[in-house]
């Protein structure tokens, strides 16, 4: 999609944001293929792989309940944000803005700035572990939530400043870089794969004659399953299954892709996603959870989830040059949006100072190995907490109409502060937190009844507060 | 120029993932699978800014 709206030289272009894209703008299929086999094969990647080994995920857990949540993240872009995104072709913020007026926008990219600065963070950890194996410093363990050396603190903390300065004032380099590396880096992931298979083959004596051989050697010895390792949650086929479905939730059923399907000439293009989620969602997620699985086959006393460390006994350089720029490339537009997000508060400050600044706070964040060693959990409460807002853009979207309500409420109405969708946001996070706490469920799952939640609250919130107005927009858009 | 480029690009990225294919199948040692990843990923990041995401000359 770069390719095909060649950006200004110091930032990407975010055209259209606040008019539907023209169809002269639209793009076609293969676009949105590159797109998201690029950005769905990242750094983090090579963390969450081995965490499903670290938390006694077995052989069919993995493989089929990938296959399965994969698939079901595919329909969920398919059918729920594409739709809206060429029906109403305008940015996430554009939309909800109308919907829940500015006041609560400001509120939303916060939170979703937050998330962003976490999550590249966690990125930039990844990174840092390649540094290790060239430095030989003390690296965190896998339940290790500060930062545990001075040699770690130097490292990440460098590479985060070099990211973030890169981030402000060269942007459409690593851009450029990111998609170099895009269909390399998925032959690297396959190669970890690969070579991770031959090590467990040797390590275990095993010849391979058949298909039964081979998922005999995946089931006894790569993805055992039985108890988590310390500190780690049980991971059964469902929690497999619902973490692949709903660890992009904020994109799909959160909408943020709103932003990036409001350019595709039909809805069905949703499935261009398959690309990210088989190639990184499941090919790269299994070949790093192979080499994990075997690095704790050879020392079951070495649980450490180092990427660095990893790729090196697997790929030598290559493989280190591989979870740098897998690190970076995904870090370098995670900052920017985090940075567009809060320059969306703070309007008047220009966008490199703001960038900068998110940067180096993403740098600190690096730091801290807390979110990468949990990253299944934050992924999921990241989905948990941008969620609601897309339950509400759904009902705005095709209910609220239909049932004789105003859709783009805040738009119409002139209200910078729709209380209807923002207490449909925070009761549902509220409901779900309380079932969380109270062992009534886990993250993982909680998504799936608090989106029902959302919408229901949403109908109902707007039916109680919505005044009588004059009709208004989808007509129109 | 740019047809040659794109077929050196291809060619690397083969180059990047047979040595491992060659280590699943016993033909190599792993050494000799990571030296020829690094000189074949040096080769694809040398050739592909020459032809990806630059439009072809009229």
């Amino acid at each position: 999609m770069a390719a095909d709206k060649t950006p200004a030289p110091s930032e990407p272009v975010n055209e259209y944001e606040r008019e539907p894209v023209p169809e002269k703008a639209r793009l076609g299929f293969t676009s949105f293929v590159g797109q998201y086999a690029g950005e769905h094969t990242a750094g983090t990647e090579l963390m969450i792989g081995p965490l499903f080994v670290a938390s006694g995920a077995s052989a069919f857990d993995l493989v089929v309940g990938l296959l399965l949540g994969n698939l079901l993240a595919v329909l969920s872009w398919t059918f729920l944000t594409a739709p809206i995104a060429t029906h109403a072709r305008l940015t996430l913020y554009y939309q909800l803005e109308k919907i829940c007026g500015r006041r609560l926008v400001t509120l939303y990219n916060l939170a979703n700035g937050v998330m962003f600065c976490f999550l590249a963070g966690s990125m930039v950890t990844v990174s840092a572990t390649a540094f290790g194996v060239w430095f030989h410093f003390p690296m965190p363990g896998l339940n290790d939530l500060w930062p545990n050396s001075v040699g770690w603190c130097v490292a990440a903390l460098g590479f985060g400043v070099m990211v973030a300065v890169v981030a402000a004032f060269g942007y459409n380099v690593v851009a450029r870089i990111a998609n170099y590396a895009a269909p390399w880096m998925t032959i690297v992931f396959l190669a970890f794969g690969l070579v991770g298979l031959r090590e467990f083959l040797t390590a275990t004596g095993t010849q391979i004659h058949s298909g039964g051989d081979l998922w005999a050697l995946c089931q006894t010895a790569i993805w055992k399953g039985g108890a988590p390792m310390a500190g780690q949650i049980k991971f059964t086929f469902w929690h497999v299954m619902f973490f692949a479905w709903f660890c992009n939730m904020a994109m799909h059923i959160g909408m943020s892709d709103l932003s990036v399907f409001r350019y595709a000439k039909k809805s069905w293009y949703g499935i261009a996603t398959a690309s990210g989620m088989y190639l990184g969602h499941y090919l790269a997620w299994i070949a790093a959870s192979i080499l994990y699985a075997l690095q704790v086959h050879r020392d079951p006393t070495n649980t450490n989830v180092l990427p660095g460390p990893l790729a090196d006994n697997a790929c030598g350089i290559a493989g280190l040059i591989c979870v740098i720029v897998a690190g970076w490339t995904t870090a370098n537009p995670t900052i920017y949006r985090a940075g567009l997000a809060f320059q969306a508060i703070f309007p008047q400050s220009s966008r490199y100072k703001v960038t900068l600044i998110t940067g180096l706070i993403v740098a600190v964040f690096g730091m801290f190995p807390a979110v990468a060693m949990k990253l299944l959990d934050f992924v999921a409460l990241y989905g948990l907490i941008l969620m609601p807002m897309g339950a509400v853009i759904f009902v705005d979207c095709w209910l609220v109409k239909k049932l004789g309500l105003v859709p783009y409420y805040a738009e119409a109405s002139g209200t910078r502060f729709n209380w209807a969708a923002a207490i449909a946001w925070f009761a549902t996070l509220g409901v779900a937190t309380w079932l969380v706490q109270t062992g009534r469920t886990q993250i993982f799952f909680v998504s799936l009844p608090g989106w029902f939640i959302a919408a229901a609250l949403y109908l109902g919130l707007s039916k109680l507060t919505q005044k009588k107005l004059p009709p208004s927009p989808y007509a129109a858009a | 120029m740019r047809k040659l480029a794109q077929i050196i690009s291809w060619l690397a990225l083969l180059g990047v993932i047979i040595p491992s294919i060659l280590y699943l199948a016993g033909k190599v040692t792993l050494p000799s699978v990571k030296l020829w990843m690094l000189v074949f990923t040096v080769v694809w990041f040398v050739s592909v800014p020459i032809w990806m995401e630059r439009k072809p000359e009229e």
